[in-house]
């Protein structure tokens, strides 16, 4: 009883510990009146918390007879403090860290948004779940990123990067990116300069190279058998041995794809520019028995995923052959709304880890080639390609003052567009959009925008369709703009939708490609073929035969997919779109960049 | 009774040591002192700042996914809500079709100090992502009455209202009328009756029995639960635990590993690779007796059937799955950081109240989250599909409710994606992997 009274002699520890208690009371109520403490979790929190609380309040008191007794008391104190204090700066926010993880759960990841092409969106996805898994192993088992990595068609993100990302993008291409990771660091040049100015949204700040993929010849492997004689042969060279062996070269778009720009700029280094032009044909992806020219990871991931006899593409490497270099980009956004700060830290990380022994692995696997690596087991004959590289260029791509004269000269070589435009004028096409005008009136909307695309040796025909019957009102060879207003005013919707009749018709009028001219045909609908006596194959069949692209766009009720109008466009590498009549303009505009090879 | 009073008297020797127990005046004085304080707080100081009801005035901005609705209807309502609160107009910022890619754009933009949104439009399987995140207002004083249950079960989590069900959706069984004669009630039947037809080869364009969507997106996870369910398993309970590993949930998984194979296969080989549209496009050309998509579907095909003349036609009819369906649909939440919440509310309100309700599934083709719209005859003739769904509602079930939805449904289909490469049989640590999905890991 001595100590009780002993401690009794002094009331401010009382004071202290019944206050304490009394605060806990009371604020214990509280939070249970306005339902905060709806978990267990948060209950043994709270517990442990107020536990301390009341501990410590007690604590002092002892402490402080305890410390009546030491002598130098002030000196051993602030040595006890600084010792505490370096102790809990060390110790505490992991320990608090870990606490929360085994209580709460994982703290949810921070969201990076990661912009890369088409091409490259397969590997990258892979890294990108390797890149969590790593994150995972230094935080307790939680992934403290999450890389939603996303690809734009052609070169629309670099578009969308440099007109800051409107709303029209957002909802067309995705969200805004926190990094860009674009085929060839000549992409990047342009955008760098464009957004690098006072007042501009979006600064891009360029990175290195993480990996590269070299720019080959996929050909079929019996081909490749009969056509390589020796080690090192230019694009020059086998472009012309390969096509003496008498099958197509498929050629991505050169304004649109770096495979497509690199592989031509190498070309037309040792070939006639025309004579290139006339060679290749467009395609954006292999089909079957034809050559194609793209970069090593995408042959060794079509070879590895897409196709039933391994390899269907050897890739041939010419020795003069530029090289896709992924440079990686971070974006930094300064508008308010959407400058997502706090994916800059784990955007970095990827970058640094990238270049890190296991980020290389990784890469490697996914079948690029890091520089400081050697080519992985994914490399091997099986899947087209070979480990090891001969190549006699040191820089990845031309230099810009080269880039913009092979723009100059593939206007000048390539084939004129002739283009045959078919629409639909049946019943349903007199329906109106959400702006109150009729789709039709949209439509005529889009192609008056669309034919401002038109280069200065391009020429277009047009049509509509309805009924039973397909009404030519514009013949082909006219390059006015007007003539397309004038006749479609004539115009009223009604009737069935012809639109088989209507391709099979377009065909026979654009003609097949010739030296000249490269032929396609675009048409544009908002419903299923009802009232054509020829059926989907038989317009397949047309396709095929003639071998001329066929691009659709499906609006209002039709669907790509549903009504397997890719299955006619992927006859003879076009394409098939489905739209919206709010974005049916931009959409027929982009087609006629495409088609008539982007002069605007 | 002895040892009562020496506890009594030892006590002011007992607890923590600082507290004299020995004084408990002060104790039960200063427990008073916090009852007291507590209840003058609630009751006399919070009511003062209590926030007037009157709608704040200014633009309300909407995130939403691309308005899929047919003849834009979603956009005709907001155009209707201006025209009455021209002080409160909304705006919808269309995000891309990808829900991945809303998903991120939405929590980017809440994770910003701006005030940049005040109205998500969020997939119903991230509301407890977004209320753990802190990223919603949970609602208060809202008139819940007349939504169907099942969608308002989606806008809870940890028993607090945090949205309002927008539109909702469940799976539906389609079948071709000239194959199949009666309901399948189970999947054996389903089995049963596909080798009958197959068997009996009355059309030459039928391949297979049955077509679900089977490739590498949410679709398999919503597929490969509502199979699982079919044969009576589970892969989360109800309190939370996974309890994937059991001889129904084999069996399901079997009977989906096996149908993919043979030379007349029950389940479509080409479904593996199959989204939706891929799987109406199948059914549309013939290949399959029966397929199992979400209610557009119908819509698609009844135009197709309309505007087909002179060809042959597919007839078909609906009913609803041999198992419970996964629940669809996207529900409407406040943003935490919105100096609107009021008007917002207002607005959320208005986009959920039965007129809106009628409208969006009437005239849009978005199935309502509201009971008395079903009974509407002129829906009943625009979808006569409409009695059947409201059953699937009715019987439809959540996905699991978890912050890390996501990473649980990659986790699971690369489960499934793993026991259709092997029979059906699930992978060694299965189990472990789907409960540390569920905690994030």
């Amino acid at each position: 009883m001595e100590d009780v009274d002993q401690r009794r002699s002094s009331t401010a520890p009382r004071y202290a510990g019944a206050l304490m208690l009394a605060a806990v009371a009371g604020h214990l109520l509280s939070e249970t009146a306005t339902g905060s403490l709806a978990t267990w979790q948060s209950w043994v929190l709270y517990g442990l918390g107020a536990g301390l609380l009341v501990l410590s309040a007690s604590a002092i008191d002892r402490l402080n007879q305890l410390v009546k007794r030491i002598r130098l008391r002030w000196v051993v104190f602030t040595a006890v403090l600084a010792v505490v204090a370096v102790l809990v700066a060390l110790a505490g926010p992991p320990v608090v860290a870990y606490g929360r993880v085994l209580l709460l759960g994982c703290p949810q990841p921070t969201e990076v948004r990661v912009l890369t092409s088409q091409d490259a969106a397969p590997a990258i996805g892979e890294v990108a779940r390797k890149f969590e898994l790593h994150t995972a192993a230094r935080n307790h088992g939680c992934r403290s990123a999450r890389l939603y990595v996303f690809s734009a068609p052609g070169d629309r993100g670099a578009i969308a990067l440099r007109s800051s990302w409107s709303s029209q993008e957002l909802r067309e291409v995705g969200p805004h990116p926190d990094v860009w990771l674009p085929d060839s660091t000549a992409e990047t040049n342009e955008v760098v300069r464009r957004t690098s100015g006072i007042g501009s949204a979006v600064r891009v700040v360029p990175g290195p190279s993480v990996a590269f993929s070299p720019v080959v010849l996929g050909v079929p492997p019996q081909v490749a058998e009969d056509v390589v004689s020796s080690g090192s042969e230019k694009w020059g060279e086998l472009l012309t041995k390969v096509g003496g062996a008498g099958i197509a070269i498929g050629r991505p778009n050169p304004l649109l794809t770096a495979g497509g720009r690199l592989a031509t700029a190498a070309l037309y280094e040792s070939l006639d520019p025309a004579v290139v032009e006339r060679r290749v044909e467009e395609a954006d992806r292999p089909r079957p028995g034809t050559a194609m020219i793209t970069t090593e990871q995408v042959l060794l991931r079509h070879n590895k995923t897409g196709c039933a006899r391994k390899p269907c593409l050897t890739a041939l490497y010419p020795s003069d052959t530029y090289r896709a270099d992924y440079p990686l980009n971070l974006v930094e956004w300064d508008v308010a709304d959407v400058s997502n700060h706090a994916a800059r830290e784990p955007a970095r990380a990827f970058q640094a880890w990238l270049g890190t022994q296991e980020g290389m692995t990784a890469l490697n696997a996914a079948g690029l080639r890091p520089a400081a690596q050697a080519a992985g087991a994914e490399f091997r004959e099986e899947f087209g390609v070979r480990a090891g590289l001969a190549l006699d260029r040191a820089e990845a791509a031309p230099d810009e003052q080269a880039q913009a004269e092979f723009q100059k000269k593939y206007e000048q070589a390539k084939r004129n567009g002739r283009v045959w435009l078919t629409l639909d004028a049946s019943g349903s096409m007199a329906e109106p959009a959400p702006s109150g005008e009729t789709r039709f009136a949209v439509a005529v909307n889009g192609v008056g925008k669309a034919l401002t695309q038109m280069g200065p040796k391009d020429t277009y025909g047009l049509s509509v369709f309805s009924d039973d019957a397909v009404r030519p009102i514009v013949p082909l060879g006219r390059r006015d703009k007007e003539a397309a207003a004038v006749a479609l005013s004539t115009v009223a919707p009604s009737g069935g939708t012809p639109l088989h009749q209507a391709i099979i018709d377009s065909l026979d009028r654009v003609g097949t490609d010739d030296a000249d001219h490269v032929s396609a045909v675009i048409a544009l609908t908002d419903g299923e073929d009802t009232t054509s006596v020829q059926t989907r194959q038989d317009v397949v069949d047309a396709v095929r035969s003639k071998g001329i692209r066929v691009f659709v766009i499906a609006v209002g009720g039709a669907s790509c997919s549903t009504h397997a109008l890719t299955t006619i466009t992927d006859a003879a590498g076009g394409e098939c779109r489905d739209s919206t009549t709010d974005t049916l303009g931009d959409d027929l505009a982009e087609l006629f960049r495409r088609v008539w090879g982007g002069s605007a | 009774m002895r040892w009562l009073r020496r506890t009594w008297a030892a006590l002011p020797r007992l607890g923590p040591p600082g507290v004299v127990w020995a004084n408990r005046s002060w104790l039960a004085m200063g427990v008073a002192v916090g009852i007291v304080l507590t209840i003058l707080f609630t009751n006399g100081v919070q009511p003062l700042f209590r926030e007037s009801t009157e709608w704040e005035k200014g633009k309300l901005l909407v995130l939403s996914g691309r308005d899929q609705s047919e003849g834009g209807q979603r956009k005709a309502l907001i155009d209707q809500w201006n025209a009455e609160h021209p002080e409160q107009p909304a705006e919808i910022v269309e995000l891309p079709p990808e829900a991945d890619g809303q998903r991120s754009e939405m929590v980017a933009r809440a994770k910003e100090k701006a005030d940049n949104v005040d109205v998500f439009n969020l997939d119903v399987t991230w509301t407890a992502e977004f209320a753990q995140s802190g990223h919603l207002r949970p609602l208060s004083g809202v008139d819940t009455s007349g939504f169907l249950r099942r969608p308002l079960e989606s806008c809870r989590y940890q028993d607090k209202l945090w949205a309002l069900p927008f539109n909702t959706d469940a799976g539906l069984l389609f079948y071709r009328k000239d194959l199949v004669k009666e309901d399948p009630l189970e999947l054996d039947d389903i089995t049963t009756t596909s080798t009958r037809v197959l068997r009996a080869a009355q059309d030459a364009r039928l391949t297979a029995g049955y077509a679900g969507q089977f490739a590498d997106y949410e679709g398999l996870t919503v597929n490969a639960l509502e199979l699982i369910w079919a044969e009576k398993g589970d892969v989360v309970d109800e309190s939370g635990e996974v309890v994937i590993d059991s001889e129904r949930t084999r069996r399901a998984l079997r009977w989906l590993a096996d149908g993919l194979k043979g030379e007349k296969p029950v389940v479509l080989p080409g479904s593996r690779a199959q989204t939706e549209t891929l799987t109406t496009q199948a059914f549309r050309d013939g290949e399959i007796a029966f397929m199992r998509n979400w209610p557009v579907a119908h819509r698609t095909l009844q135009g197709n059937q309309d505007e087909s003349a002179g060809r042959p036609r597919i007839d078909f009819g609906v009913t609803q799955l041999p198992g419970p369906s996964v629940l669809g649909g996207q529900n409407l939440a406040i943003s935490a950081k919105s100096t609107k919440p009021r008007a917002a509310q207002a607005l959320i309100e208005f986009l959920t109240g039965p007129r809106s309700q009628q409208l969006l599934f009437e005239r849009g083709g978005l199935a309502a989250t509201r009971g008395i719209v079903y009974q509407d005859g002129r829906v009943a003739t625009q979808h006569p599909y409409s009695g059947t769904l409201l059953d699937a509602i009715e019987d439809a079930r959540l996905r699991p409710v978890t912050p890390y939805y996501s990473r649980f449904s990659d986790e699971f289909r690369a489960v499934i994606r793993y026991a259709l490469d092997h029979d059906g049989e699930l992978p060694a640590n299965a189990e472990k992997s789907l409960t540390d999905a569920l905690q994030g890991r």
